[in-house]
C-alpha cells in the first residue's frame, strides 16, 4: 500500500501545467473521458500539436510585423525629429514593462513598442546624416547583414549557444551597460566619457564600438536560440510575440551602436 | 545613389534570408547536443516525476 493516500483517492492533478510534455514539442492536454474516477487510474494521450503553442513560423512573422511597425515609426521620426526623444524615452518604458510586468501582453506592448522605437530611430537617424551623408542606409544594410549572417551561423550549428556563452554574453553586456550609466550620470555634470562621443575617430573609441557591436551581434544568436527552444518545448502563443520583441530590443540596440562605430570611422 | 544602392540591396536580401531560414529548423547538431542552455529546467521537473514514481514503486514493494 502507497503512503500517498491522497493520489490512491483522487489520482494526480490535472493541472496542465504539471503535465506538460516538453519533449513532444506541444502540451500534453487530458480530457475528463480519460480519468476513471473509480480508480483515480489516469491514462495520458498526447494531442497533436495546439495551435495555441508557439512556432518558428508565427515567431518569423511576428518580427515582420514589428518591423514594419518600426518602418512606419522611422518614416514619422524622419519628418518630425522632435519626437525622437519622448519616443525614446516612451520606448525604453514599454521595454521594461514588457520584460518585467507582463511578457503576456507582449502582442500588445511589443507592437507600440516597435513603432515607437522606430519613431526615435527615425529622429536620430536624420541627426546622423546631417553630419555623415548616407551613413543611415549603411547601418540598416549592416544591421540587417548582420542578423542573416548570424541567423545562418545559428541554424547550421556553426555557432552554438552554451551556458558560458550565455555568461560572456551576458557579463559583457552589464560591463556596457555599467559604461552607459557612469557616462550618463557624468553628463549631468557636463562632462562625459569621451570614448564614447560618436565624433571621437580615434582607434581606442573605434575598438570599444567595435566590441559593443560584437556583443550586441552575439546577444541575436541567444536571442534565435531562445526562439528555437520556445518553438522546439510548445511554449504558449504570445511568447512569439515576446520571441520577436526581445529580436527587436536587440536589432535596435545593434543598429544604433552600428550608426556610433560608422560615425567614428567617418570622423578619422 | 551607389552607396544606397548597395547598402539597399544588402538589406533586401539579408531580411529575404531571415524571412525564408528563420522559418526553418535549426540543424541537428545544434539541437541535439548535451550542452545547451537549459532555460526552462525540463531536466529537474523530470527528476521530480521520476523520483516519485521511484519512491511509489518502492512503497508497493
Amino acid at each position: 500500500m502507497s503512503k500517498h493516500s491522497a493520489i490512491n483517492r483522487f489520482g494526480r492533478s490535472r493541472n496542465p501545467a504539471f503535465s506538460r510534455n516538453f519533449d513532444q514539442g506541444g502540451f500534453r492536454t487530458q480530457s475528463s473521458s480519460e480519468m476513471n474516477a473509480g480508480s483515480g487510474f489516469r491514462t495520458t494521450s498526447s494531442v497533436a500539436e495546439s495551435s495555441d503553442v508557439m512556432t518558428l513560423d508565427g515567431a518569423v512573422n511576428k518580427t515582420g510585423i514589428l518591423l514594419a511597425l518600426c518602418f512606419t515609426g522611422a518614416a514619422v521620426g524622419w519628418n518630425i525629429p522632435a519626437l525622437a526623444w519622448p519616443a525614446g524615452i516612451l520606448g525604453f518604458i514599454l521595454a521594461l514593462v514588457t520584460i518585467f510586468r507582463s511578457p503576456s501582453k507582449a502582442g500588445t506592448t511589443a507592437p507600440f513598442y516597435a513603432l515607437v522605437q522606430g519613431v526615435m530611430l527615425g529622429g536620430v537617424s536624420l541627426m546622423y546624416e546631417n553630419l555623415f551623408d548616407g551613413i543611415a542606409i549603411q547601418a540598416i544594410g549592416l544591421t540587417f547583414g548582420i542578423l542573416a549572417s548570424l541567423l545562418v551561423c545559428y541554424k547550421s550549428g556553426l555557432i552554438k549557444p552554451t551556458e558560458n556563452f550565455r555568461l560572456m554574453v551576458g557579463a559583457g553586456i552589464g560591463g556596457i551597460f555599467i559604461l552607459y550609466m557612469v557616462s550618463f550620470v557624468m553628463s549631468f555634470f557636463g562632462s562625459g566619457i569621451s570614448l564614447l562621443s560618436p565624433t571621437n575617430g580615434s582607434l581606442m573609441s573605434i575598438g570599444l564600438s567595435l566590441g559593443i557591436v560584437c556583443f550586441a551581434s552575439l546577444s541575436l544568436v541567444l536571442d534565435f536560440d531562445y526562439i528555437e527552444e520556445g518553438a522546439e518545448k510548445g511554449l504558449p502563443k504570445y511568447m512569439e510575440w515576446y520571441g520577436a520583441f526581445s529580436l527587436m530590443v536587440t536589432l535596435v540596440w545593434l543598429y544604433l551602436e552600428i550608426l556610433r562605430l560608422l560615425a567614428k570611422i567617418r570622423s578619422r | 545613389m551607389s552607396n544606397a544602392l548597395i547598402f539597399g540591396s544588402m538589406a533586401a536580401i539579408s531580411l529575404f534570408v531571415f524571412f525564408n531560414l528563420g522559418k526553418i529548423k535549426a540543424s541537428k547538431n545544434q539541437i541535439n547536443r548535451n550542452n545547451r542552455i537549459n532555460r526552462f529546467r525540463e531536466s529537474n521537473q523530470q527528476n521530480i516525476i521520476e523520483n516519485d514514481h521511484k519512491e511509489e514503486k518502492k512503497d508497493e514493494d
